[in-house]
């Protein structure tokens, strides 16, 4: 793996003495689309901060293609952003925008041209030219913004959640087009978002950070199908999560019931969260499943339905392509091979989901 | 290092621009405790003008006179002015347009010319008094009350005056308890603003006022040849510390507004 | 009041009635009697009198202070309003604060003091001479009459420049520097291109009052340098000619109104070509 781009070495940042970042660590290979995943307030938007060099670390190193770029100002670094709010120059007109970097490069009339002419067919956006911003819809903007970053040629393209304040039905237009760019121009994509489903599209890895700590690292498949933590597995997709005792090696109990599973290498009665997918649980008569349970909710989704059942003092979700009526008592399937057991946690750090509530 | 050198000129310059906006105050104070009527010669600290002060009339009177213009026409601008900035833009573009301009003529003219406009107008009419001094500063006072509330009124949020009617107000009560409250903070920042000018101003004061009236303002220039008194050092001294005071307060009140997401910010290296 | 709600233009009535009986109304009056003369027969004389070669000697004056305290108005608001945006703490509030305390002091008092720091025996003298050097005495020069101008209307080209310096998004500063921008380009490309509607406002507000502030040059010029509005303030107060005073003040207005109206296309022209 020698083809790291970026190195960030034991990153730790304060601000008013509230700690966002904690001695992290982390590489972005070259060509990569790395998305830093996370609730608001985790450190997602600090740490790009830190490497477009708006923001300077307490302690720790940021390597650049091996060079240490730690004390180098934004403008000197080849990283650009696109900003959530796309920040666009309101005084000037889109190709005055876009040709922003490479005049202050002092490059050739021609040369310009030639670029902004390019940038803007890769966005989409030929004929916006002579436009003002302001004129713009919010789409068009951050279209404008990223042909901005790209026409510069920079090595890493770094994005502050630049999709958060388009709606639904345009998101999902520019998660393509998003990657299409990617796919075109060839350079490394850091992106930050609290959005797990626009993670989970556009990804190649995937950081889930929380509190200031890498939460797991890996691709989109292996975070939503091994979380290997609660705030993970929350976090990623919807999720139960129960409290269960390790039996022994791939057996385990819930509700006092033991069910078998496939996880191995716990200590025996060792308590433990399991945690099972709505989709995965499977809906059934009475007193033929591992559990029963009282529907309590029945809601149609369009694909599905999204089903509440309360057995015990918890209160499962299940998602299911049959309805069930309310108040009649089911029982509840699942699969050994879906059921993940993990750790409890040990550090307030991993706590927040209790928090989270 | 660089930064830590920047960062100290700029509070140094910013204190040489303290410096020559408060220093020909600091001189007035320091005359306010002068014991002698002569502007030039230190005679000693006293505080006897603040007592004369309580015994002179007509200090008392165009006090009293220049208090009570600022208020009224500050108020009466203040009224006329919010409903013309509600009216206003709720206009037609072109009706919109014409209405700011002739708002910011009072604005963009000299006041020498503003003054003397209303002065060669107002006597066809009425004698110049009390009266014709008030209306000239309403007249300059409204388009500060306008372009102070006239932000607030274009974010303003319409629908909850239907909202508050839907859900049984009154329409006056609809008006003053839901409407007004949106614009309160340009409303207070417009008074303030319309005050202050008219303590402040002189010229046109001085073209509309007519004979028997004075401001502080037109007093101390009937003054000049004269002599000040330093009882008005002394009174000056006085309004400076109690504005003073209450600005203090005002800007300490809601200090702990921070914006969101600007503690993720922090420096950009600078 | 619904019915006035949703015909809100009828509450602007009351200030139309206002704006034309006190704004309108009286610059038509002013206007008839600058074209009249005494008998009230038609003249063009009182307004053609501002090119008599002592007014238009007070008319270049009062252009020169104006134009040399507005510029200098903004050469220092300018470092002040960068430099106030660094601050840390309350930053508009105590703006404000520092800006709008003074106005609460009398301006004649204020210019009475300035005469004394300024004057030969006034206390800057004193300090220079205490400091070895000596001949040096701007009492009574234009110079000090523009120290008092530019005192009186600073507060007027600051605020307005610093409410359109705040009012600029970080984030698009931060997308200067992200593309390579360094601090200076982002003063000239960003900052400054994003502040000019403020310091246009700031421009009018100092430029025009400037050029008539008649009291500051009594006070600080010594009585013996006038400018146009010393000129006017006389013929209304001390000749009575109202006529030519109209006359004087209508060419004025007709003055800045040119030299505005300069300015606002000269700006829309710089905006343009701003690369």
């Amino acid at each position: 793996m020698g083809d790291t781009i970026l190195e960030l070495k034991n990153i730790s940042k304060s601000f008013d003495g509230k700690k966002i970042l904690d001695d992290l660590c982390l590489n972005i290979e070259k060509n990569e689309f790395v998305t830093l995943l996370g609730p608001s307030g985790c450190g997602k938007s600090t740490l790009l901060r830190i490497i477009g060099g708006f923001v300077k670390p307490d302690h720790g190193q940021v390597y650049f293609e091996g060079g240490d770029i730690t004390s180098l100002p934004p403008e000197r670094r080849q990283v650009h952003t696109v900003f959530q709010k796309y920040s666009l120059f309101p005084h000037m007109n889109v190709a005055d925008n876009v040709a922003f970097g490479l005049k202050l490069k002092k490059k050739s009339r021609d040369y310009i041209a030639e670029k902004v002419r390019y940038a803007m067919r890769l966005v989409n956006m030929e004929g916006y030219e002579e436009r003002m911003t302001t004129s713009l819809s919010g789409g068009q903007q951050q279209r404008i913004a990223i042909a901005r970053a790209i026409v510069n040629e920079p090595k890493m393209l770094l994005l502050d959640e630049p999709l958060g304040a388009l709606d639904l039905k345009l998101r999902h237009e520019m998660q393509r087009e998003l990657m299409r760019i990617k796919q075109e121009v060839g350079i490394t994509f850091v992106y930050v978002t609290h959005d797990q489903e626009e993670a989970l599209t556009m990804s190649d890895r995937i950081v889930v950070m929380n509190q200031g700590i890498i939460q797991q690292m890996g691709t989109s498949k292996s975070i939503y199908d091994e979380p290997q933590n609660a705030f993970v597995a929350d976090f990623i997709g919807d999720s139960n999560i129960i409290n269960g005792i390790m039996i022994r090696d791939r057996l385990v109990m819930i509700h006092g019931v033991e069910v078998e599973c496939v996880d191995e290498g716990f200590d025996p009665n060792e308590a433990v969260d399991v945690v099972i997918r709505p989709e995965d649980l499977v809906i059934g008569k009475k007193d033929s499943g591992f559990t029963n349970g009282i529907v309590t909710n029945l809601i149609y989704k369009g694909a599905y339905y999204d089903i509440s059942v309360a057995a015990g003092d918890y209160e499962w979700s299940v998602q299911s392509n049959v309805p069930a009526a309310v108040n009649s008592e089911v029982g509840l399937f699942i699969d050994p091979e879906n059921i993940q057991i993990m750790k409890k946690p040990r550090s307030s750090d991993e706590e927040v989901i209790d928090k989270l509530g | 290092m660089v930064e830590k050198l920047k960062s100290l000129l700029s509070r140094f310059y910013i204190l040489i621009i303290i410096l020559f906006l408060y220093s020909p105050i600091a001189v007035l104070i320091i005359l306010s405790f002068n014991d002698s009527r002569s502007r030039v010669v230190w005679g000693g600290f006293t505080i006897r003008w603040y007592a004369a002060l309580l015994h002179n009339s007509q200090i008392r009177v165009a006090l009293g006179t220049t208090f009570l213009l600022a208020f009224l026409s500050a108020f009466i601008s203040l009224v006329i002015g919010t409903a013309a900035a509600l009216g206003i833009a709720s206009m037609k573009k072109r009706s919109h347009k014409l209405m700011m301009m002739i708002t910011n003529i009072p604005m963009l003219n000299a006041d020498i010319v503003t003054g003397i406009a209303l002065m060669l107008w107002i006597i066809q009419f009425m004698p110049l008094g009390f009266g014709s001094v008030l209306i000239a500063h309403i007249t300059f006072n409204i388009p500060y009350v306008i372009l102070a509330v006239m932000p607030k009124v274009k974010t303003m949020n319409i629908s909850i005056y239907n909202a508050g009617r839907d859900l049984g107000a009154g329409p006056l009560r609809a008006f003053f308890e839901l409407m007004l409250p949106q614009l309160s903070g340009g409303m207070i920042s417009g008074f303030f603003m319309a005050f202050t000018m008219s303590m402040d101003d002189f010229v046109i004061t001085y073209f509309t006022k007519g004979a028997g009236v004075n401001t502080l303002s037109t007093m101390i220039y009937g003054e000049i040849k004269k002599g000040i008194k330093p009882e008005i050092y002394a009174l000056s001294t006085m309004i400076f510390v109690l504005v003073l005071v209450i600005l203090m307060i005002m800007n300490n009140m809601p200090a702990k507004e921070k914006r969101k997401g600007e503690e993720e910010r922090g420096n950009v290296y600078d | 009041m619904d019915k006035v709600m949703n015909r809100r233009s009828v509450l602007s009535g009351p200030y139309v009635v206002w704006a034309l009986g006190f704004t309108v109304i009286p610059l038509i009056v002013i206007i008839k009697y600058a074209i009249s003369d005494r008998t009230g027969a038609f003249t063009l004389s009182n307004i053609l009198a501002i090119f008599d070669p002592v007014n238009l000697k007070a008319l270049i004056f009062s252009l020169e202070i104006a134009i040399g305290c507005t510029v200098v108005c903004i050469l220092l608001a300018y470092p002040l309003v960068l430099a106030i945006s660094r601050l840390k703490f309350a930053r508009s509030g105590f703006m404000l604060v520092i800006l709008i305390l003074p106005m609460w002091m009398n301006f004649i008092l204020k210019l009475l003091a300035w005469q004394m720091i300024l004057s030969s025996n006034g206390i800057l003298n004193m300090i220079i001479r205490a400091a070895g050097i000596t001949g040096f005495d701007i009492s009574n020069t234009p110079i000090s009459i523009m120290i008092g101008v530019i005192y009186e209307y600073f507060p007027y080209m600051v605020l307005p420049v610093f409410d359109a310096v705040i009012a600029i998004d970080a984030d698009v500063i931060e997308a200067a520097r992200d593309l390579g921008a360094k601090k200076g380009t982002v003063f000239w490309k960003i900052i400054f291109p994003l502040s000019l509607p403020g310091l246009m406002s700031g421009i009018t507000m100092v430029f025009v009052p400037s050029m008539t502030s008649f009291v500051t040059a009594d006070i600080l010029g010594g009585g013996k340098l006038q400018l146009v509005g010393n000129i006017i303030e006389q013929e209304f107060i001390q000749s009575m000619n109202w006529n030519l005073g109209a006359g004087l003040s209508v060419a004025l207005m007709i003055f800045i109104l040119i030299s505005m109206t300069f300015t606002v296309k000269k700006d829309e022209r710089e905006e343009e070509e701003a690369w």
